[in-house]
């Protein structure tokens, strides 16, 4: 008990002051990659211009290959270059968004596709617009899965995000580098709780969010009307 | 409630969350001077701690952590204002910062010397001679000059060794390394410059006058990592600072006289750990807090407690 008082005695404040931040990055990274992605997989999934899909797809590919220290060395080095701050929040949200993106991207263009042609047909049969399709079919219907990349987005970035403290921008990262560095338990561990936790609590939230927005379906909406 | 209106709840409170989040941050970055400092210089008893205690200051924005190899850069461009500078990196002189002096003696001598375990200098004595060569060799001057050439002009700290043990007359610049006898010796060091650099003067040593083989293990993660790692036997070498070891590792006051600071580090380590001292190299890398120059003289900061004024009347 004495060591929990003590524990929190040295870094409590510090804990809440990295948590904050580490909230900061990750919320804003994973709101901007999907304002990116989502609609972007949306317009790829629908558009019949494979070539161009391929390249998008591609690309984000690649940035998910490169390790996630070299992508937040090769920002600053590109920012160095034409005269961007380097050093802060900016360059790190840009890593975290560029990071961000694949699963995003991924899983909306794979949950539109998926969706029973036959479905669309009847859609289309029943007189909607290509607007109507999209917003009352394709985008319910793929929910879950675009729901399951924003999930997996969030919980990596809250990884990557531990890294960003190498370039002064703060975070949890900051606790685990000062432990790393002078063998301390404490530090280290009042970084790497917070994280974890974060992690369960943002998913949780994305999960209940995901079930929120989800279509009544009729299972659901006869044990309602039984009820 | 329809979906519709449902996403169009969640995207308002997103978007509310967002805005938040940023006004916050916007908030907090309040006018004063920035500080930058790295992770070790944060958390040691002979870092920021201490000397904000001794010099009864704070700035008015927690001093951001940063990597030792960043900050030189940030503080010449602006983007912060004091730094946690090594005495002996060359950066300080070509990007025009100033050391402030240290007026009320916070920071012991730091003077570089190879550490080598008891055990591994028992089995090879010759590493004592060999390595004592390099005793009173390098001056803050020269060292500064390494340093720089590899941050700066981009040459390969390998190389440097070399032409640097030439010079000084301790290795023949035709000669080859010894032949191998199979034996080896672990040689470690911290993640910036200068241990690099020093690490590779006492590999290429070792390697000329001896038959050991020497593998580098160079850019360990700091301090604490190299030491533990020297303890535990996973390395058999590495350069330390007498400040350092006093402080840092041994926990002990802070005492001014290089060579008492020496003389005890020497004894209590030998004691505690099995660990020896060698001669120190003759440089003295210290902690400063360095700020821009032009900065500096405008708000009439030279000293540490210049800038312990400054920042109280804020």
């Amino acid at each position: 008990m004495t060591t929990l008082i003590a524990f929190f005695d040295k870094l409590g404040p510090e804990m809440l002051q990295r948590t904050y931040e580490h909230v900061y990055l990750t919320f804003l990274a994973v709101v901007i990659a999907t304002a990116i992605a989502l609609p972007l997989g949306v317009f790829l999934a629908r558009s019949s211009w494979t070539r161009f899909t391929n390249v998008v797809m591609g690309a984000a590919g690649i940035i998910q290959t490169v390790p996630s220290l070299a992508l937040i060395a090769f920002i600053v080095l590109l920012f160095a270059l034409i005269a961007l701050p380097t050093l802060g929040a900016f360059p790190a949200l840009v890593a975290l968004v560029l990071y961000g993106l694949l699963p995003i991207l991924r899983n909306t263009y794979t949950g539109i596709r998926q969706v029973d042609p036959s479905v669309l047909d009847v859609a289309t049969g029943m007189g909607m617009t290509p607007h109507q399709v999209l917003f009352q079919v394709e985008l319910p219907l793929s929910l879950p899965v675009i729901m399951a990349g924003i999930r997996i987005s969030t919980v990596w970035t809250i990884g990557v995000a531990t890294l960003c403290g190498l370039i002064g921008a703060g975070g949890l990262g900051d606790l685990i580098i000062k432990g790393l560095r002078s063998i301390q338990m404490d530090y280290l561990i009042a970084g790497t709780v917070p994280a974890g936790l974060l992690a369960i609590l943002f998913d949780t939230i994305l999960a209940w969010l995901e079930r929120w927005l989800s279509p009544v379906t009729l299972s659901e909406a006869s044990g309602e009307a039984s009820a | 409630m329809s979906i519709r209106r449902r996403t169009a709840i969640l995207l308002a409170v997103v978007m509310l969350a967002a805005l938040l989040l940023v006004l916050l941050q916007r908030g907090a970055s309040e006018k004063g001077l920035k500080a930058a400092f790295d992770a070790e210089f944060l958390t040691r008893p002979d870092g920021y701690m201490g000397l904000s205690e001794l010099y009864g200051f704070e700035f008015s924005r927690d001093p951001m952590q940063m990597d030792p190899g960043l900050m030189y850069k940030a503080v010449a461009d602006g983007a912060v204002d004091v730094i946690d500078g090594f005495a002996t990196d060359g950066r300080i002189a070509a990007y025009d910062l100033l050391v402030l002096q240290d007026d009320k003696g916070f920071f012991p001598p730091y003077y570089a010397a190879p550490l080598v375990r008891a055990e591994i200098l028992k089995k090879n004595p010759e590493i004592e001679s060999v390595l004592n060569r390099l005793a009173g060799r390098i001056s803050n001057d020269e060292m500064r000059d390494l340093n720089y050439r590899v941050d700066e002009k981009g040459e390969k700290a390998a190389k440097l060794a070399r032409e640097f043990l030439v010079q000084e007359g301790l290795i023949d610049e035709n000669g080859e390394p010894r032949t191998r006898s199979g034996q080896s010796i672990r040689i470690g060091g911290k993640q910036f410059t200068e241990q690099e650099v020093l690490g590779e003067i006492m590999a290429s040593l070792i390697e000329y006058n001896t038959d050991l083989q020497v593998v580098r293990k160079l850019n360990l993660g700091g301090t604490m990592i190299c030491f533990t790692a020297l303890k535990a036997g996973d390395l058999d070498l590495y350069p330390e600072y007498t400040g350092t070891g006093l402080v840092n590792i041994l926990k002990e006051e802070v005492l001014k006289d290089p060579q008492e600071v020496f003389e005890k580090v020497r004894r209590e380590f030998m004691e505690q750990y099995s660990l020896v001292w060698l001669e120190p190299l003759g440089f003295n890398n210290t902690y400063t807090l360095t700020m821009r120059k032009k900065q500096a003289r405008e708000l009439g900061i030279r000293t540490i407690s210049d800038l312990a004024k400054h920042l109280r009347r804020k």
